[in-house]
């Protein structure tokens, strides 16, 4: 539970970041905050293999974060990243067989 | 009772999301929810702001030194630019405010004139060096005046753009001139010489003996030689000296103008 809460604080900062900081330095937009966000993202679904649902939740919350942060619809961040996880866990569990 | 497959949960879970998103966003709920986010998160977000402005500031300030640099070079330069055209656009004022004088005076109507002005000043040696020459027309041996219209010398030397002038003063300066005195009614000229003695001291020298003068008559040239046009004022006289056995008397001239003062002159090229 506690690493669950340490992952989202983690994305909540880091999205506080792109938000408040980065942005002085005109480095966002979608695109890259796409990628800052599903890098650790991916890292972190295929260190966990077997946590599926802690994983979902952090894809959720980062997802929710990022909607919120950035101005658009609550939700388009939060399917893009937990179907990406989703279909890395699928693929970890059917292929590689951690 | 069976339950659902994995598949089957996921697709539900994923469809009552979709739905439930959906309902965040078309209703209210979604302000209220970025609204608590952005208030808590507000503190947070101040402080990255803040260290992002300052490194962004300190990054512009470095980058921007360059371009404030090049821009004020080419400020400088501007100014220069300006000043120079200024300074060009004051002589110009200056010369035809002193043409203006030169035909209020009627000295353009009398005289074939140009103007010059003054480059050098050799004060040991009595001349002057000025900045027109041979190319603007000026010939040797004519003859300079001021605005004023008061005797400087003559043209000694010419060059392409600058001619030397040989001051009344200099030692090697003979000038026939008419001491003006004033009888009764009438304006009597008594011809003598003048000598040249260095240091813009005149000399006035071959005053008859007889001929009475007083200190503050005028000198002025004479047509004698046909050098200088006659009339111009070179003068006054002080200090006259009567020797007991010579044929003339001699005298001290004080200029009528200072050199020091002069800026622009006029070359009476014909008369």
């Amino acid at each position: 539970m506690l690493k669950i809460l340490a992952k989202i604080i983690f994305f909540y900062i880091l999205i506080l970041l792109q938000a408040s900081f980065l942005v002085h330095f005109n480095l966002t937009n979608n695109l890259l905050s796409y990628i800052l966000i599903l890098i650790p993202l991916i890292t972190f679904s295929f260190l966990t293999p077997q946590k599926q649902r802690e994983d979902m939740a952090t894809a959720f919350s980062a997802g929710f974060f990022l909607d919120t942060f950035s101005g658009q619809l609550i939700g388009t961040s939060i399917l893009v990243f937990t179907l990406i996880v989703f279909f890395i866990k699928f693929v970890v569990k059917k292929h590689i067989n951690l | 009772m069976r339950h659902p497959s994995i598949k089957v949960k996921t697709v539900i879970i994923v469809i009552l999301l979709i739905i439930f998103l959906i309902i965040f966003n078309l209703t209210n709920l979604s302000s209220v929810v970025k609204n608590f986010f952005y208030l808590i998160s507000a503190p947070i977000q101040r402080t990255f702001w803040l260290a992002g402005d300052g490194i962004t500031d300190f990054f512009e300030t470095i980058f921007k030194a360059r371009d404030l640099q090049e821009k004020n070079e080419k400020l400088e330069l501007k100014i220069q630019e300006m000043s120079a055209k200024i300074a060009l656009l004051k002589e110009t004022e200056k010369e035809n405010r002193i043409l203006r004088e030169a035909i209020d005076i009627d000295l353009q109507k009398e005289f074939d004139i140009i103007l010059a002005q003054i480059t050098g000043k050799d004060i040991a040696r009595d001349s002057i060096l000025i900045n027109k020459g041979s190319e603007d027309g000026i010939l040797k041996d004519r003859v300079v005046i001021t605005q004023e219209k008061i005797l400087l010398g003559k043209i000694s030397d010419v060059y392409k753009n600058f001619s030397r002038i040989m001051l009344v003063s200099n030692v090697e300066s003979v000038i026939p001139v008419n001491i003006q005195k004033q009888e009764v009614d009438k304006l009597i000229n008594v011809e003598a010489l003048i000598r040249g003695r260095g240091n813009f001291q005149i000399e006035l020298d071959h005053i008859p003996i007889g001929e009475e003068i007083k200190d503050g008559d005028r000198v002025v040239t004479s047509a004698l030689g046909g050098i200088f046009p006659p009339g111009i004022l070179i003068g006054y006289v002080k200090n006259i000296e009567r020797l007991g056995a010579g044929l003339f008397q001699r005298a001290e001239v004080q200029s009528a103008v200072d050199i020091r003062d002069i800026n622009y002159l006029f070359i009476v090229t014909d008369f």
